[in-house]
């Protein structure tokens, strides 16, 4: 086990085109951190570097104080699973979980008993003497997790590996893997283009966005203090609503002021207005967007009923906005609605360059 | 008026006639024809036969001469597959290997299957000459052999020649097989392995040698079906010399009925040949579907 540190890591491709735009940020033992991003944002080929499979075009990985980036990833001891398991189809599932023992030299006795520790743990002794394509997808995941953890490793590496499994199946396996991270205490960084992954399981997530890191902060963090306008629409589900406008005092009160939508602050956020930009964009999640049917200048145009909340989707004028509900809203498409918002719950970024205006009020 | 299945049923056999009209008149009535020949004495001056039961049979393992030859055809065939396995697979490994002019290289491997055989021959008997041959030629000059090789007129040589031969006119098949298969087995497969710990040798022995292990299989299965009835190559390359030490079955099946005009005899070599390729096949087949199952 240890703690990993990233320095400067650049990464060009072949072609001219830039992966990674020199990242820096240290990963503390035993965290469980998660690089979240679409696809292309950086943070599969960030993984790959520390595992070894890809060779940074500069900058450093050290894991504590030994540097590994020009080792192979035999010499730097990691285990990683990957998206598509990569298990050995021609093998048993007990000899796929002997393999990277034989191939450090575990001798048979200690390579039985390891082997039956891992397999007790994942709930897989059952199924040692099958071939990876006799087990369903779950099983298989199991399998591919047995195999990184079955050696001690420094450092454990996780591709996107609950993306093939269905939802049901994702959902128990989140909750198997932050147990599991708890009882093993390993380092484990975790790549993944699920949100709902990232916030579950992580103690950190590093938002990457077209090479570069957006922010790195607790989940907590991420969602309540997106640090620019990325990380504010890419975390959360319906994405926050965006609006355009400009902050103004108003006698003594401090405003948001937008085509359709004014929204008077509290007192403490009078230190967003200095040195604000003219133009801000005002974040709102959809659950601070509070609806009152039946009048106003809003138009809801629709609604979507999942049982235990609504989904309610609206134009005002030409700005379309995203609502959550409580299950009976009497919303209806095609009806009137009025918005309104509490002026503490805005998240407020300059339009130009999206980064967060810093207000002062307690969180 | 038929009915619709009737019509379909009718269909069926229309579409099928051809199929079956040309496997029985050009597989079934020769096999058919040689098993006919191969219990019968032939005079091709009266074109008269006569049936003999399994007297040719018997004079066949009676001499010792065809035990030779079957021997000399086993030889052949495993030294020319196991040598086209070695060649194939390095060849397939390189040419899937970052390689500058790839492309160029996989045309040029090609080259050896493309060359008709009698062209192959050809050059090659220049080749390995014994008087003004070039290899004679190049080792003497480099100092590895003092004095020239009688390549193709000295016995074990001419057999060790036509195996070389006959594995560079042929190895570009497997090259072609086992290069495809290749190009199917997951990068994650290799990367997994590294994880893990394995050398690139243990990566070619644990992962690429027991991926190839189902194309292989069919590429012995072919291979040897095609080099055991292999009749230019080595009839041109050598004629069977010196004396039959390079003679396989298909050189004497020709010699017994085309230039001995004995076709009983000759058809019982080839009845022979057949079944033990049918057996060696079978058996084969039986132990990669048994691999099959429990293996994959």
């Amino acid at each position: 086990m240890s703690s990993v540190h990233l320095k400067q890591l650049r990464m060009a491709f072949p072609d001219g085109t830039v992966g990674l735009h020199g990242l820096s940020l240290d990963i503390a033992d035993g965290e469980f951190l998660t690089f979240l991003g679409p696809s292309g944002s950086g943070k599969t080929t960030t993984l790959r570097m520390i595992a070894g499979l890809e060779h940074p075009s500069a900058g450093e990985i050290w894991f504590g104080t030994r540097r590994v980036d020009l080792l192979s990833p035999a010499d730097r001891n990691v285990a990683m699973v990957f998206q598509n398991y990569a298990l050995y189809p021609h093998m048993t599932v007990r000899r796929n979980l002997e393999y990277p023992l034989r191939k450090r030299g575990v001798p048979r006795g200690d390579r039985a008993s390891r082997i039956a520790e891992v397999t007790a743990l994942l709930k897989i002794d059952g199924l040692l003497d099958r071939r990876p394509r006799q087990l369903s997808g779950g099983q298989q995941q199991r399998v591919a997790l047995g195999r990184a953890m079955v050696r001690p490793s420094e450092v454990f590496l996780l591709d996107e590996p609950l993306s093939n499994l269905d939802a049901e199946l994702r959902a128990h396996m989140r909750a198997e893997l932050i147990q599991l991270h708890r009882s093993l205490g390993r380092t484990m960084i975790y790549v993944t283009h699920d949100q709902m992954e990232a916030m579950t399981m992580s103690t950190r997530i590093a938002v990457l966005s077209q090479g570069r890191l957006q922010q790195l902060a607790t989940p907590h963090e991420v969602y309540h203090a997106p640090a620019n306008k990325f990380v504010a629409t890419f975390v959360g589900s319906p994405a926050m609503n965006m609006l355009v406008g400009r902050l103004e005092l108003a006698g003594d009160v401090l405003r948001f002021v937008s085509e359709h939508l004014t929204v008077a602050l509290p007192d403490c956020r009078r230190a967003e207005l200095h040195g604000a930009p003219a133009q801000v964009a005002a974040g709102i999640r959809p659950e601070d967007l509070r609806l009152t049917p039946g009048e106003g200048d809003g138009r809801v145009t629709v609604v979507e009923r999942a049982g235990h909340e609504a989904v309610v989707w609206l134009t005002l004028g030409r700005q379309r906005l995203v609502a959550r509900a409580a299950a009976g809203t009497p919303a209806e498409a095609g009806t009137a609605v009025a918005v309104s918002v509490d002026g503490g719950r805005l998240h407020l970024f300059a339009e130009e360059g999206g980064q967060r205006l810093i207000g002062a009020c307690p969180a | 008026m038929l009915s619709p299945q009737r019509r379909d049923q009718l269909t069926g056999l229309a579409l099928l006639a051809p199929t079956v009209l040309l496997f029985a008149g050009l597989i079934f009535y020769p096999m058919a024809q040689s098993l006919f020949l191969s219990l019968h004495k032939v005079s091709t001056l009266t074109q008269r036969t006569q049936y003999v039961g399994l007297a040719n049979f018997q004079a066949l393992f009676a001499d010792p001469a065809f035990l030779t030859t079957f021997f000399n055809t086993i030889v052949w065939t495993v030294g020319a597959v196991l040598l086209q396995l070695v060649l194939g697979v390095a060849g397939a490994l390189v040419l899937n290997g970052r390689l500058v002019g790839r492309s160029l290289a996989r045309g040029l491997l090609l080259f050896p299957y493309l060359l008709p055989t009698a062209v192959a021959v050809l050059v090659w008997r220049w080749l390995f000459n014994d008087l003004y041959g070039l290899i004679n030629h190049v080792l003497m000059s480099v100092g590895l052999i003092a004095a020239p090789i009688a390549w193709l007129s000295q016995s074990p040589n001419a057999m060790i020649t036509v195996i070389l031969v006959g594995s560079w006119k042929f190895f570009p098949f497997v090259i072609i097989a086992v290069l495809a298969r290749l190009q199917s087995i997951p990068e994650s497969l290799y990367e997994a392995a590294q994880v893990d710990g394995a050398s690139r040798w243990a990566q070619f022995w644990d992962i690429t040698l027991p991926q190839l292990a189902s194309v292989l299989s069919v590429v012995i299965l072919l291979r040897g079906i095609w080099d055991f009835k292999e009749f230019d190559l080595i009839y041109l390359m050598t004629g069977g010399g010196p004396g039959i030490s390079t003679q396989t079955l298909p050189i004497l099946v020709y010699r017994e009925a085309f230039q001995l005009l004995n076709f009983g005899r000759g058809a019982a070599v080839a009845v022979t040949m057949f079944g033990f390729m049918l057996l060696f096949f079978a058996v084969h087949i039986w132990a990669t579907r048994h691999h099959e199952t429990e293996g994959r």
